[in-house]
């Protein structure tokens, strides 16, 4: 089973898991009905065009409604800690979630054995909770952006708003050295995938791969690239490709996607979901 | 200096262990006001609790409210709202660390983009409405972007308003300064 955990942002919405799909714009779970922005949303309607282009499973979807109270986030990580064991996962994300240090170490420390056969994806409030409780190396992937980067860079900051101002203010060019920080200070997973006008892909602690083409530099602007990203990404690993080839190709699809979308930074995240299939088909992984 | 090495030494292991992580430190003028902000937070939902604030930021007052960083936002909001000024907030982690203040800006043409930490906001130029918000990773980030989105930056509530995390917080600052940039260009053009 391929699960993405994370919240979506509607007040009204309890506890909901089943397979998610995606069509016509439309991400459904359950009896909810949700148009995707940026967020898990964008994420898993990437996952669920990825996995239908692919002939894969849709994914397991566990969320529940939070707009940032923490409320709901903290029922999901309570949900997901009792429920795992009994779920047949294989490939796990953990996504846009409020960072909480017992909640990401309650799911991790619930996984016991089981954990040697699973692939443990952290992005957004997942990876932030992971780091702040100095957990990144019980993860098999993380997919940050530069600012991201500074975060796990900073062996003291807690959340990327306490980034130290040095790191911050590195230029682009210099995420190499916010890499080789955050892995000497420990913070990092195995693989990274750093996301940006230069995808870095990076197996302990060594930049293996960078993909810059298409280039696309609206995609920075538009919310949501980063989360299609890592849903492509989590897709390709649950239709078994190894994990760095798994990053090289999903930064190529997400920037193909880009590039048929023709965006410019005023474009919605849906436009480029809508391109994923074309762009699986010109990697050549679908027909 | 190589940029590394400058890094670890700004980065390196302080005279002082870091205490919970993830926590921080509310400081107020006076005990009865650390009290008053403790009954408030809790009575709404919040996990804080009193404690004796470290003696390298006691500016007043003997008791402090400890809370997690990440409801920093919902945190200043209510005591604002119940009339309290802290004196300061701090993260106990690192004591002189503050969520930072620094801002970068992106010129994609006809739009511009602002960059705070790990928040994103882009603007028209021609009609100063906000087009996409991108970054964060906290719950508030995507249900802030459906009322942000679409709207003119000059109209809209800020983020501040109706956020509670340290995303949001962020986003708020990337606002203000796209707001001022906007501002600034429509007193230029009225000029």
């Amino acid at each position: 089973m391929f699960a993405i955990v994370g919240t979506l942002p509607f007040n009204e919405m309890g506890l909901k898991t089943g397979k998610a799909t995606f069509e016509g714009g439309s991400l459904k779970i359950e009896d909810f009905e949700v148009m995707p922005n940026l967020g898990t949303g964008a994420m898993v309607a990437s996952a669920c065009v990825t996995c239908n282009a692919l002939n894969l499973e849709p994914p397991y979807f566990i969320t529940a409604g939070d707009i940032g109270d923490g409320k709901r986030s903290k029922e999901l990580y309570q949900y997901v800690a009792g429920n795992l064991a009994m779920l047949d996962v294989r490939v796990l994300a953990i996504h846009y979630i409020m960072p909480d240090i017992p909640g990401i170490r309650s799911i991790l420390n619930s996984l016991g054995e089981r954990r040697g056969g699973m692939t443990l994806i952290a992005d957004a409030g997942g990876m932030y909770a992971a780091k702040a409780a100095g957990l990144a190396q019980k993860i098999d992937i993380f997919t940050p952006d530069a600012g991201e980067m500074a975060y796990l860079a900073d062996p003291r900051a807690t959340h990327p708003a306490y980034v130290e101002h040095l790191l911050f203010e590195l230029d682009s060019s210099e995420v190499v050295t916010l890499i080789k920080k955050a892995y000497e200070s420990g913070n990092t997973p195995k693989i990274l995938l750093v996301k940006g006008p230069i995808d870095y892909i990076v197996e302990d602690g060594e930049v293996v791969e960078t993909i810059d083409e298409p280039s696309i530099s609206a995609m920075e602007a538009i919310g949501g690239t980063g989360d299609s990203l890592t849903g492509i990404l989590s897709a390709l690993i649950y239709g078994g490709h190894e994990m760095v080839d798994a990053c090289a190709k999903a930064a190529r699809i997400n920037r193909i996607a880009g590039k048929l979308a023709q965006p410019d930074p005023a474009t919605s995240i849906l436009d480029i979901i809508a391109r994923i299939p074309d762009a699986l088909k010109e990697v050549g992984l679908c027909a | 200096m190589r940029i590394l090495d400058r890094i670890k030494k700004r980065l390196g292991p302080g005279k002082k262990e870091a205490f919970d992580k993830g926590k921080g430190l509310i400081i107020l003028n006076e005990v009865s006001e650390a009290m008053q902000a403790e009954k408030m937070l809790k009575g709404s939902g919040y996990g804080v609790r009193g404690v004796a604030p470290p003696h390298e930021i006691r500016k007043g007052c003997d008791l402090a409210v400890e809370f997690d960083l990440i409801d920093q936002l919902g945190v200043e909001r209510l005591l604002k709202r119940s009339g309290l000024s802290p004196l300061n907030i701090v993260a106990l982690d690192t004591l002189s660390q503050k969520p930072s203040d620094i801002t970068k800006e992106k010129d994609f043409g006809r739009y511009f983009m602002v960059a705070a930490a790990n928040m994103k906001i882009t603007v028209d130029k021609e009609n100063g409405t906000i087009v996409n918000i991108s970054g964060g990773g906290c719950p508030d980030v995507p249900y802030l972007t459906v009322s942000l989105v679409g709207t003119r930056i000059t109209e809209v509530e800020s983020p501040g308003e109706n956020g509670y995390s340290l995303c949001a917080y962020m986003l708020e600052k990337a606002y203000e300064k796209a707001l001022n940039m906007v501002n600034t260009q429509q007193m230029r053009e009225s000029a």
